[in-house]
């Protein structure tokens, strides 16, 4: 140890800001990255060394998947010999068993990034309690992972069909105005009612819960059995991910000779660097760290080796574009054309890279658009538009409809309307399937009234966030993230969607 | 044949019902003293021309997100040729609905022709009595209560507008007057309130104040009392 480290850990310890978690989770940060990284080739040290290459600061030595689904409809089903749990028999077990295993489920943030399809999960036992029980325990539920569970990477999922529980959480989540969890609702116009599809829409306009997620496409790629977890990932239930690095398509643009030595060259390099650095952590991570031996969660089940993947994953698609053609993605046929093509390449360069424990991909790596963390400056999330230069909505949703296809692990868009979207729910419904129907992934709606914004991946309270820069305690760690991927990201000048045209004729 | 458009709005949630493509047309009829869009009044060089197929092909390709197509303004009656040759390809080729956004102004053989090619309208009536009317637009208003009928008796009326505009319009007695025609309109004709704001108004209106929300409370209210449930309130929340 050197005396940096000394220092380092230090300050971790004496802090005033930190709160006792949160300095036990910095402690076993710095545990860990007192090792050497794992073993990689030089090439992958110098793509990371040069900004191409990206490990999400996921630390040296993978000691527990990035992300998990435990197959928490199963652990209700059987209970659990090591938490000493019988299986449920009324709603009232049923949620102190989840609240109970929550705890349990590790995850890249120390928080489960993922507190399970809850209306499957919940609905069975709805019978056993009177309605005015139901919804006080759903209120307690819903209260309990917001307060113990402060990070906004928590995700729940309900739909797509229409359930008490499922429309008790809309109900609630809208009612209680808080951040945690997200909710995801898959959406499918075949089997989500209209009228609850609306009920959600409304909530949607009104505090950004739920997004709206292409059941149909998602369920033709993953399986009925898949969920949303973090910021938009997908990924199979019982299964998760190991680790999530990404490749900085700007930074690659940058250093190719022009479009063809990108798309021949310098793209196929970084790609194969993102395989590497993704495999060699993904061994470790089974071989070495031995996590799905140790873990009880696997041991019973609740997750399994076989249905996990990886997430390689692209960022910044509209510089890239932009620095090879000079054409502004949105606005340009030829850059839009630009942008589906380095996609596809990019999905067929990743997809025949070898990879290892990815069996809840088929045996290849999952492919996934990233949408940003606090550090990144002047690069757009994913494959998304800049903010404030998106065309008008539906040529946007075209273009992203020709993107999403290839992201089997996860890519969304943010679309937001203007407050007059409120009073035409019908009108938000059109819009909605339409979207689901071009093949849109996760769709969220926000509205500029709404006192909810969505950073790049994740949700947060402009409340908050005022607190934030006038220096007050806040409870939720990505909070802390979202106020400062305000400024780099320049999220504020997000285009509002919708109208301005006349208010009388 | 060409239409003169001054900017189209893919997506809109207040020009009709559903999800609208709203296209504002160039040039009107009328010099409304509030008039939020006084740059569609005149013919203007910065008037983009679309031909009925471009225009269509704009349309067709968003037709997954939209019921239909909104003309507005300016005042799209002025060309209606080219809105009745567009209503045609739209019927024939799409799903879609075309509605008119107009200030009624039009001899009504045009307005009937329009009401045979449109699937809904919204006509504004600015105000009631002549002398009203003509002090706010410049224009009489017979015509436009006759086009009112019309389409109150096609059945194609989606409902009345009406902007309030403090001391100008807003008067009780003028105002029950206007909710009686209302009423004795054949249908259940809605009317649509819409408090004045001087966001984007130019001249001496745009120094008025937004609309008071507690006298607009007070009016829409003694709509209610006469047109029920007809009444329909529109509140932008300005001073988020
Ligand atoms: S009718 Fe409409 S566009 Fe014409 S002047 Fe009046 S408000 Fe303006």
């Amino acid at each position: 140890m050197n005396s940096n480290d000394d220092i380092k850990i230090e300050e971790i310890i004496n802090s005033d800001k930190l709160q006792y978690h949160e300095k036990r989770a910095n402690l076993a940060r710095e545990a860990e990255n007192l090792l050497s990284y794992v073993d990689v080739s030089d090439q992958v040290k110098s793509a990371m060394k040069s900004g191409i290459l990206h490990d999400m600061n996921e630390g040296n030595r993978p000691y527990r998947p990035r992300y998990i689904l435990p197959d928490y409809k199963k652990f209700l089903e059987q209970g659990s010999a090591y938490l000493n749990i019988e299986p449920p028999k009324d709603f009232y077990e049923a949620v102190n068993a989840l609240l109970i295993l929550y705890r349990y489920v590790p995850s890249i943030t120390g928080y489960p990034v993922y507190v399970g399809q809850i209306d499957d999960c919940l609905e069975p036992f709805a019978d056993t309690v009177t309605p005015i029980e139901l919804e006080k325990l759903m209120r307690m539920l819903l209260i309990n992972i917001d307060r113990t569970l402060p990070s906004a990477f928590v995700h729940m999922n309900i739909g797509p069909k229409e359930t008490r529980v499922g429309r008790l959480v809309i109900q609630l989540e809208r009612e209680l105005k808080k951040t945690i969890p997200n909710v995801s609702l898959k959406y499918d116009p075949d089997i989500t009612p209209d009228d609850f599809a609306k009920y959600a829409i409304e909530s949607a306009l009104d505090v950004i819960k739920p997004y709206f997620v292409n059941h149909r496409l998602m369920s033709s790629q993953l399986g009925d059995d898949y969920g949303v977890v973090s910021c938009y990932n997908t990924l199979r239930i019982g299964g998760g991910a190991h680790t999530l690095c990404r490749i900085n398509l700007k930074e690659i643009s940058k250093s190719a000779e022009n479009y063809n030595d990108f798309k021949e060259n310098k793209l196929k390099d970084a790609v194969i660097a993102l395989a590497e650095l993704t495999n060699a952590k993904t061994k470790y991570l089974v071989e070495k760290s031995r996590f799905f031996e140790s873990s009880f969660l696997a041991n019973e089940g609740i997750i399994d080796l076989e249905k996990f993947t990886t997430m390689p994953a692209v960022y910044g698609l509209y510089e890239c574009v932009e620095i090879l053609s000079g054409e502004k993605m949105g606005h340009s046929e030829m850059a839009n054309s630009m942008a589906e093509e380095i996609v596809k390449l990019f999905y067929d360069y990743i997809k025949s890279e070898p990879a290892v424990y990815c069996g809840g991909t088929e045996g290849k790596h999952g492919v996934h658009a990233q949408s940003n963390i606090d550090t990144d400056v002047d690069v757009t999330p994913g494959v998304r538009i800049k903010y404030g230069e998106e065309p008008g909505v539906f040529d946007h949703m075209l273009l992203s409809s020709k993107l999403h296809k290839y992201f089997d692990t996860g890519c969304s868009d943010i679309y937001v309307f203007e407050e007059t979207a409120k009073g035409n729910i019908d009108g938000m419904l059109e819009i909605i399937k339409g979207a689901i129907k071009n093949g849109i992934r996760i769709l969220s709606v926000n509205c500029e009234s709404s006192e909810f914004i969505r950073i790049t991946g994740y949700l947060v309270k402009k409340k908050d966030i005022e607190r934030y820069f006038n220096g007050g305690l806040l409870r939720e760690d990505s909070v802390v993230l979202g106020a400062e991927s305000l400024m780099p990201g320049h999220l504020l000048d997000r285009k509002v969607k919708g109208l301005n045209g006349s208010v009388s004729k | 044949m060409e239409a003169s458009v001054n900017r189209i709005i893919q997506s809109s949630l207040v020009d009709g019902p559903g999800s609208r493509t709203v296209i504002f047309m160039q040039g009107c009829n009328m010099s409304c003293l509030y008039c939020h869009n006084p740059e569609t009044q005149n013919a203007s060089p910065k008037a983009k021309h679309y031909s009925l197929e471009e225009l269509f092909d704009l349309i067709e390709k968003h037709q997954d997100f939209i019921e239909g197509v909104t003309f507005s303004g300016g005042e799209c009656t002025l060309q209606h040729e080219f809105i009745i040759a567009f209503y045609k390809l739209l019927h024939e080729r799409t799903k879609l609905t075309l509605f008119l956004d107009t200030n009624g102004l039009v001899s009504s053989d045009i307005m009937i022709d329009l009401i045979n090619h449109s699937d809904g309208l919204m006509i504004d009536l600015k105000a009631f009595s002549q002398d009203c009317h003509r002090a706010l637009t410049y224009t009489d208003n017979s015509a436009v209560k006759e086009n009112i009928r019309l389409a109150a008796q096609s059945g194609k009326l989606h409902e009345v507008r009406l902007t309030l505009v403090e001391d100008f319009n807003d008067d009780p007695d003028e105002l029950s007057a206007y909710f009686d025609f209302v009423l004795a309109l054949p249908g259940d004709t809605r009317l649509k309130i819409i408090p004045y704001s001087p966001f984007g108004v130019k001249g001496s209106f745009g120094h008025k104040r937004a609309y008071p929300k507690e006298k607009y409370d007070l009016l829409v209210a003694m709509g209610q009392r006469i047109l029920k449930d007809r009444v329909l309130k529109v509140w932008y929340n300005w001073r988020k």
